[in-house]
């Protein structure tokens, strides 16, 4: 009632509006009637008709006044008066294009950064997952008591237990993922596939966008049929709708494509292009695979979980061997997606937001400045008899239009950001590639709009309409400059947070950097090849491969040394199990080791140094008796005060012999510390990824450039890839670093350049109106060094102020910034002396200018009146 | 002034309303029925009427209709709708309110309080 009450109010408005022509005639109609009336009723009590006339006028009142007051009841007059004001808003605006044009320019700065960050946290964060009922979707993920696990955690055997004895859930699935290549093409091309259980589809809800899901009996562990994810049919198949029922060979074993499907509703796990059934270890203990489940709507997540306790209890009591401490902790599956990247994008987003505030505070900088100007604009217009109210409402209006056109070109800024962002490599963030302009884009910009323009235009809108119709010529200094001198010491304050930060980052990557690795990256270039199964099923393959890649490689100009190992370090690879020296078996406590095969020149090409002992000789191959080289992190370890060399340790299932001790690498990444590492010959534990190192006494680039051909002279089908050089992976494992460094290097930068305008700005506005003052004390003999000094201090008495806020910010941010930083404290010293010094400089620069240009003018020129 | 009282404040459209109650009317024949029914005790301009018309038109109170006058004249016939009549009722209960405890205070004498 009372909402239809209001709309047919709004839509009476509305059609005031615009029918305002027609209505104003209808009114004048209905007015002459009356009029005419009345005037015949006075004749009528014998008036002569002008008398009559006259009456009836001064009866109903003056006819414009009537006009006006009915307009105004009609609700339309705010309307009215908004478009004068915008009309008037935008003409002064363009009167003045130096202060518009930087004003907006810094609106669409902060607007525009903050708008990206919110887009990002909305698409990457937020936004459920494109499955149905997202919010019932859950990974069980597998548990060791007193462990982090972080890889594969369910076996097969556990996952038939887990869907037999729950009953909670409507589906249970299991998928892991590879990359193998795809055959049939001319460049042989390597793909993401997942290989998951029949029920996989339905657990998620996946639907087809051509062609059909599996049934149970297709996708049974043996059946060669796999799905196709829609972009890559469109890419691959060009959306062919014959691609259903072709085959296409994935790695081992040809498969027959039955179903596409919808991109939207899944493309999981990530960058997945073909789905296919998995093959799972029947042993208990083998834990390859990542379980998710569909709860019962009706099931409560904490319900779930206490039964999956009481599951685990009872398998670990029926298998002690293999699930003895196990258990299973449900985490929802949008939380195991999105989890990893909330603590970045909360860094980013407060520096984002910070710097709108910096932006925001700058341009009600230059607009009181502006608005001091136009006090006697103000003025008369307040004589001419336009209400407080109305000054008010006009002076918002303009910094509306000011955050209006900010916000605009802030979502321009945005699009670039999440046009550049969304492709750029290697960013820490899932679902970055799904990335656009959203709702929440439109949202947070028309809200940072209005928020833009109420912290610019309160100020001088406030001081604009009360300003009394006498301060005619006065510059209305006092009021003006204490509060924008508030807002100066605040944005100075904010400023100081971001440039903390941007210290305490850059200097963990400045620390990152001076680490050493444990290995020298100079003219190192690698590549990682993925050997067909079929072609390369033994070791006399592989070693026939290698000799012939050897002898390649090492023809190309300036190598020295060629080598292969498994997992490269500064990659993701991890490959790691418990060992046990000397005799003794493994136990549940014993530490675990990395293991890693190498081939040919391994250590010589990339630079690490064997300690103790030798290398492997070229003799040890699949043949031979085991034998291991260790780091020096391991031996310490296990033999402290000893040479390991001859002693014995069993890792992966196998005894070995040390016969050598190499220095230790920062493989994990620079910030981690070096793992105990167990190094074999690559043949004794062969794996289907080879990555090769090739030394170059050259640049590693234009070694990289000619290794391809070496490869395809050697064998044209196989698939090369991750052609980079050692550096490029060692520079890679510091990107989050860099990254996050880098974007609060240019906040901080953004901020800093503000902060510089933003106190020339005003102590050049203090600066006039201290103009006459000034020329007094000269023409009185004052030098004019000092009149420079105090005017200085004037202005670096905010800045001051300004860091020591920013300072007590710092150290309550810096708390939660040390996660982010690497050896450096999250109230590093001489990250805040970095802070100060640098608004000091901005502060000094920005003080200066305007001092020294007052102090030039001569005393007769400053007393003279305008 | 003139012995006649200067209409308070947002009374005009209560007694606009009381008046459409009768019959719908134009503006005019709300001006005499209004000097007619008060016994000319209010005196307002007739143009006063309009914004208070336009008032009562926008909250929905009134609709408003061309039609011909019994003279065969064209005018605005206003017309008291369903929410106008049950708003009428609520002034009018208000109204009364207001006059009974401006009367009790103006009555109001010390002997009563025991």
């Amino acid at each position: 009632m009372r909402l239809s009450g209001w709309l047919r109010g709004v839509g009476e408005r509305a059609l005031q509006l615009l029918s305002g022509r027609r209505r104003r005639r209808e009114l004048d109609d209905e007015m002459a009637f009356h009029l005419e009336q009345l005037e015949q009723r006075y004749r009528r009590q014998g008036l002569s008709p002008e008398a009559a006339r006259k009456r009836a006028e001064i009866q109903f009142g003056r006819p414009s006044k009537v006009r006006e007051e009915v307009r105004d009841a009609t609700g339309v007059r705010p309307i009215l008066d908004f478009a004068t004001d915008l009309r008037h808003a935008v003409r002064v605006l363009r009167r003045r294009p130096a202060h518009t044009a930087t004003a907006v320019l810094s609106l669409a700065i902060g607007i525009g950064t903050l708008t990206a960050l919110l887009t990002v946290v909305d698409g990457v964060v937020l936004r459920p997952l494109p499955f149905p009922e997202p919010e019932q979707l859950f990974v069980l993920w597998g548990t060791v008591e007193g462990e982090d696990t972080r890889f594969g955690n369910a076996s097969a055997p556990d996952l038939e237990d887990w869907r037999r004895s729950s009953s909670s859930w409507t589906g249970v699935a299991a998928f892991n993922s590879e990359r193998v290549e795809l055959g049939g093409e001319v460049e042989p091309d390597l793909v993401r596939i997942g290989r998951v259980t029949s029920d996989f589809f339905a657990t998620l809800g996946a639907r087809t966008v051509a062609g059909r899901l599996p049934t149970a009996g297709e996708f049974a562990a043996d059946g060669r049929v796999a799905l196709v994810e829609e972009g890559a049919w469109r890419r691959r198949f060009a959306a062919d709708a014959a691609a259903i029922g072709s085959t296409v060979r994935l790695g081992e074993n040809v498969y027959t494509l039955v179903g596409v499907v919808e991109g939207a509703s899944l493309r999981f796990p990530s960058d997945t292009e073909f789905w296919v059934p998995i093959e799972a270890g029947a042993h208990r203990g083998s834990r390859s695979l990542t379980a998710i489940g569909r709860l019962h709507s009706n099931t409560l997540p904490a319900v779930a979980q206490d039964e999956m306790n009481t599951i685990a209890a009872r398998l670990a009591a029926a298998h002690p061997d293999s699930n003895a401490d196990r258990s299973v902790r449900l985490i929802s599956l949008h939380e195991h997606v999105t989890g990893g990247s909330r603590a970045v994008l909360s860094l980013f987003l407060g520096a984002a937001a910070l710097v709108f505030l910096v932006t925001a505070a700058n341009t009600a900088h230059l607009t009181h400045a502006v608005s001091a100007e136009r006090a006697t604009e103000m003025a008369v217009r307040r004589a001419l008899g336009a209400g407080r109210g109305r000054l008010l409402r006009y002076l918002m209006t303009e910094s509306l239009v000011l955050g209006a056109l900010g916000a605009l070109l802030g979502v321009a800024l945005c699009a670039i950001f999440i046009r550049v962002g969304s492709g750029a490599q290697g960013l820490p963030l899932p679902r970055l590639d799904t990335l656009g302009l959203s709702l929440a884009t439109a949202v947070a910009a028309v809200v940072l709009a209005v928020a833009a323009a109420v912290i610019v235009g309160v100020g001088p809108a406030m001081r604009g309409s009360t300003q009394g119709v006498a301060t005619f010529s006065s510059t209305g200094k006092s009021g003006s400059s204490r509060r924008s001198g508030t807002l100066l010491v605040g944005q100075m304050a904010v400023t100081f947070v971001l440039l903390f930060g941007a210290a305490v980052l850059l200097r963990s990557l400045w620390a990152l950097e001076r680490v050493d690795p444990g290995l020298d990256s100079t003219g190192v270039a690698t590549f990682r090849l993925t050997l067909p199964g079929s072609r390369y099923a033994g070791g006399a393959e592989v070693m026939r491969l290698h000799a012939a890649l050897d002898g390649g490689l090492r023809s190309l100009p300036g190598v020295t040394a060629v080598g292969a190992t498994a997992v490269l370090p500064f990659g993701n690879g991890s490959l790691g199990d418990r060992y046990a020296v000397d005799g003794r078996s493994i136990e549940p406590d014993s530490p675990s080791a990395q293991l890693r095969g190498v081939l040919g020149d391994y250590f010589e090409a990339v630079g690490i140094p064997i300690l103790e002992g030798t290398r492997f000789q070229s003799g040890d191959s699949f043949d031979t008796p085991p034998v291991a080289i260790v780091n020096q992190t391991l031996a310490s370890a296990a033999w402290p005060g000893q040479s390991p060399v001859g002693k014995t340790i069993i890792h992966f299932g196998a005894e070995r012999r040390v016969v050598g001790v190499t220095g230790d690498v920062r493989g994990a990444g620079l910030s981690r510390m070096p793992l105990p590492t167990v190094y074999v010959p690559f043949l004794q534990r062969p794996t289907r990824f080879m990555s090769y190192v090739v030394d170059s006494e050259r640049p590693a680039d234009t070694t990289l450039a000619l290794v391809r051909d070496v490869v395809h002279e050697i064998d044209p089908q196989l698939p090369l890839e991750a052609v980079a050089t050692l550096d490029d992976h060692l520079q890679r494992s510091l990107g989050s670093y860099r990254l996050r460094a880098g974007f609060l290097a240019v906040l901080g930068a953004i901020a800093l350049v503000l902060a510089g305008v933003g106190i020339y700005g005003l102590s050049a506005h203090l600066v006039a109106g201290q103009r006459y003052e000034i020329g007094v004390r000269m023409a009185l003999g004052a030098s004019r060094r000092r009149v420079l000094r105090e005017l200085m201090f004037q202005g670096l008495g905010r800045v001051a102020l300004g860091i020591t806020l920013g300072a007590l910010g710092a150290v309550w941010v810096g708390r939660w910034l040390s996660a982010f930083a690497y050896e450096v404290s999250g109230t590093d010293p001489l990250a805040l002396a970095l802070a100060a010094g640098a608004l000091t400089m901005a502060g000094l620069l920005g003080c200066w200018r305007p001092g020294r240009r007052a102090t030039r003018v001569s005393p007769v020129e400053a007393l003279r009146p305008d | 002034m003139t012995g006649t009282h200067e209409i308070l404040k947002g009374t005009l459209d209560l007694l606009v309303m009381r008046t459409l109650a009768i019959e719908p009317m134009h503006g005019w024949g709300i001006a005499e029925r209004l000097r007619e029914m008060s016994a000319a005790a209010f005196d307002v301009n007739d143009g006063s009427l309009y914004p208070a018309l336009q008032r009562l038109k926008s909250r929905g109170w009134i609709r408003a209709d061309w039609q011909r006058t019994p003279n065969n004249r064209r005018a605005r016939y206003y017309e008291l709708t369903g929410a106008g009549k049950s708003q009428l009722d609520i002034e009018r209960a208000r109204w009364r309110a207001s006059v009974e405890a401006v009367d009790r205070v103006l009555d109001f004498s010390w002997d009563e309080r025991a």
